[in-house]
């Protein structure tokens, strides 16, 4: 999922290949306003999945072992993915404080 | 009046009808028992018929109104619910092969409080599986297969709430209930023509619905008005013991010129038809209310953030599932691998979605305070084809603003109607999102709005 998609369908392309499942999940999905473009996964050109990833991926043999190799390397990349949710959490000038309070099971009050 | 025009009559009319003797419950369940087995196979709407509860149901119905007496203003009148809704009488599929058997012996609060309304539960609806939280990329996506809009059956219904929006569109149940996590029922009611409500976080119970994302999961009413979508909703709303989220709140109206805002950038890269749509909407809602142009939403990681919430609850709502791999079974390939990904998940990033989500909370709601409602063409294309990865459709309309998961984060409410069609022969959508229990006040200009429009009216030609 790329820190900041311009679109919304360029969200979805990438929150799909990261195996976000997005209830949704038609185009219209989340938009970010922020201004920093990002390429979509379609557009780059894509290294190999991580070893770490992979091996996360290899592991899940152990709940359906039939997953096939294309399997394997699909799951891998979209973990790879997940990796830079860190990134895209606190974007430059979206900083998280040391204060600042979870929502830990949210509700709306007024 | 022909049977066409009953099946098609809004909710409200055909309680009035009940009301005043003019149609019984049961002579209307066997008109909507009928079109649903004649016309819910070729759009991929249907789960289950629930022929025996149904009759049971409408022959209860009629009893009170020969005593002179309705429950509600939905006495009488037979509906149907997204299959993640538990139903005594029938499976409760979620959409998916592996729960194609799985039976609850009771009912949802939803389903019990419409049948305390004197409602009558006709039909288990399509959906996608699991409600997409597997990450599904493509129509064909539930074991009943992808479900088909009745404007042009070669377009998708939408999802996740694929057969509540055919089913209400097609005038083969009087209303019906959907589920909205982030997008499920605008999208079918915008890609179906129908009109649809996602209630405020916390109005309704979801008490034995299936659980795809705790924070974020609702239930709402899918109808043929708008006018409907507000009884309904008075009807499902309210505290529930078995959901602590659910609360009991007032339904606070507009009691003076509404004022609209409208968001910056609203129209966007979005198809030609969509944005003319769009703007002659606005022309209508400036005969009743001021409209304002360049509402701002917050510049925040809404897409990052809806990802690690939906990632993590949705990874452990559905853990021992995952781990079974019974995946393998799913209908979309996608859905197949899409559980292990979640697996990975790191709860560092869940909490620090939840930090964040505090700042959307504050912020959305603080840029939609100042208005009734703010609008927005509820998707920037018609409905997708079938048969084509999400990725590769529509490319030269991409969208722009996109609102639904800003105002799905903060738990406010959303309502989208049929504005007009495009592309193809499908539907347009015009959306509003409002304040937190501003349901009312939604309702409210929608129902003026269509008190000026007749796309609410029109029916599609059924095969």
């Amino acid at each position: 999922v790329p820190r900041s998609s311009p679109t919304r369908k360029a969200f979805l392309t990438a929150a799909t290949a990261a195996g976000a499942g997005l209830a949704l999940t038609v185009p219209a999905q989340a938009q970010t306003a922020s201004p920093s473009p990002s390429l979509s996964p379609r557009a780059k050109v894509t290294p190999p999945p991580s070893a770490s990833a992979r091996d996360f991926a290899l592991r899940m043999r152990r709940f359906d072992p039939q997953l096939s190799d294309k399997q394997i390397d699909s799951i891998a990349r979209q973990v790879d993915q997940l990796g830079d949710l860190r990134r895209q959490l606190r974007p430059k000038g979206h900083d998280l404080a040391n204060g600042d309070l979870p929502a830990p099971q949210f509700e709306v009050n007024e | 009046v022909t049977d066409e025009d009953i099946a098609f009559a809004d909710a409200t009319a055909l309680g009035e009808m009940i009301a005043k003797k003019k149609v019984s419950s049961t002579e209307l369940t066997s008109l909507y028992l009928n079109r649903l087995e004649r016309y819910g196979p070729g759009l991929n709407a249907v789960v289950t018929i629930l022929h025996d509860r149904a009759m049971r149901e409408a022959k209860a119905a009629d009893a009170v109104i020969a005593h002179g007496l309705r429950n509600s203003a939905l006495h009488g009148v037979p509906y149907g619910v997204k299959d993640l809704l538990a139903a005594i009488g029938g499976p409760t599929t979620w959409g998916a092969q592996p729960y194609r058997h799985q039976v609850f012996d009771y009912d949802a609060t939803i389903v019990s409080r419409l049948k305390d309304a004197g409602a009558v539960l006709i039909a288990k609806l399509s959906m996608v599986e699991l409600a997409g939280g597997f990450g599904y990329d493509q129509a064909d996506a539930s074991f009943t297969g992808p479900g088909r809009t009745p404007w042009n059956h070669d377009y998708w219904s939408g999802g996740s709430s694929s057969g509540p929006g055919a089913a209400v569109a097609a005038g083969l149940v009087g209303f019906a209930i959907g589920s909205e996590t982030n997008g499920s029922i605008l999208t079918p009611s915008a890609m179906c023509g129908v009109s649809g409500l996602r209630p405020t976080f916390g109005r309704v119970s979801r008490y034995g619905a299936m659980a795809l994302m705790w924070s974020s999961d609702k239930l709402g009413p899918m109808a043929r008005s708008a006018r409907d979508t507000d009884v309904i909703l008075r009807t499902i709303a309210g505290a529930d013991p078995h959901d602590a989220t659910a609360q009991t709140q007032d339904f606070p109206a507009l009691r003076r010129r509404p004022r609209i805002g409208v968001f910056e950038d609203a129209r966007g890269k979005s198809q030609a038809e969509v944005v003319k749509n769009f703007d002659v909407s606005l022309a209508v809602l400036r005969e009743f209310a001021d409209i304002e142009e360049g509402v701002k939403l917050p510049n925040l990681p809404y897409g990052a953030v809806i990802t690690a919430l939906l990632n993590g609850e949705c990874a452990s709502a559905f853990r021992d599932f995952i781990e079974s791999g019974r995946a393998r079974e799913l209908r979309c390939e996608a859905d197949r691998i899409g559980g292990y990904v979640l697996l990975a998940t790191s709860a560092v990033d869940y909490v620090d979605a939840m930090r964040v989500r505090t700042k959307i909370d504050r912020d959305v709601r603080a840029a939609i305070e100042p208005y009734d409602a703010v609008a927005f063409p509820t998707l920037p294309t018609v409905a997708y084809p079938i048969g084509v990865n999400f990725n590769d459709v529509y490319p030269k309309a991409p969208g722009a603003i996109d609102p639904v998961t800003p105002a799905n984060l903060a738990g406010i409410p959303s309502l989208s109607v049929p504005n007009g069609f495009g592309l193809y022969g499908l539907p347009t959508g015009l959306g509003f999102v409002a304040n937190l229990w501003d349901e009312a006040k939604l309702t409210g200009i929608a129902s003026e709005y269509q008190k000026r429009t007749t796309f609410h009216e029109l029916r599609p030609k059924l095969a």
